[in-house]
């Protein structure tokens, strides 16, 4: 079971760490066969493993100057929902979207499922900004 | 990526099946050996895990919910798209709630996990 405790604990500690820009922060909070998957993912069926991969991809939203994402990653959470070994944050600030997160046993996270408003509704700024990143990324990644 | 008109459809259709209480509509969104995962099924169904597993054994911990809770109403809140998964939040019994599906081939449900607010 997720212990409400931990679920709170982690909620601040990961949203902190995102309103910092801190990716150190972000990402010693996962473990290293973290698994991302978010649709409109620039990525194989839309999912990229591995923590390094990961990172990269971050670093890039967090760091694109051309399109002033940064300023925009500002998550805050309506409500963090424990289950039994996965955790559901709830984000407002901006339009609402949900992380599900897996966690290993040491309590660092392996895998994180982002979902979002369906894309025939989310053609704004998210959605934009979303397709600009894709076009600054390698191919490959 | 999961369609939107199906999350769509799936949404309406599932939380109209709990509302009417209707146990079989319920079950008709799940494959014969799906796997639910809740922190409730921990609390009040004696399996410590939290997992059960196909329609038998799910359906008769449902049944019981839904004669604990003859009020059970969910309300709508947001339908949540993933790559290939759905989220569905929703006012339920005890409050906020996020009910997560993955879905085999046919488009029925083979993995879902119940969250509850704390």
């Amino acid at each position: 079971m997720i212990a409400p405790a931990f679920a709170q604990r982690f909620a601040a500690d990961w949203i902190g760490a995102w309103n910092r820009h801190d990716l150190d922060a972000v990402l010693a909070l996962c473990a290293d066969e973290l698994e991302l998957s978010m649709p409109r993912l620039p990525a194989p069926a839309g999912r990229l493993r591995g923590k390094t991969k990961v990172a990269a991809w971050w670093a890039r939203a967090l760091t694109a100057p051309s399109l002033t994402v940064a300023p925009r990653v500002h998550l805050a959470a309506a409500a963090a929902l424990p289950g039994t070994d996965s955790l559901v944050l709830l984000l407002r600030g901006g339009r609402p979207s949900a992380q599900v997160f897996r966690f290993r046993p040491d309590g660092r996270v392996s895998a994180i499922a982002v979902h979002t408003q369906p894309a025939d509704d989310t053609e704004t700024l998210c959605g934009r900004a979303l397709v600009s990143l894709m076009a600054l990324l390698p191919p490959g990644v | 990526m999961i369609d939107p008109a199906f999350a769509r459809r799936f949404a309406a259709e599932w939380i109209g099946a709990w509302n009417r209480h209707d146990l079989d509509a319920i079950l008709a969104h799940y494959a014969d050996d799906f796997q639910m995962r809740s922190p409730l099924i921990a609390q009040f169904a004696g399996e410590p895990s939290g997992r059960l597993s196909g329609k038998p054994a799910v359906g008769a911990y449902w049944a019981t919910a839904l004669q604990r809770m003859p009020d059970l109403r969910f309300t709508l809140l947001d339908v949540l798209v993933g790559v290939d998964s759905l989220l569905l939040h929703y006012q339920g019994a005890r409050g906020p709630a996020a009910e997560w599906f993955e879905f085999g081939d046919d488009g029925r449900v083979i993995r879902a996990a119940a969250h509850y607010a704390a």
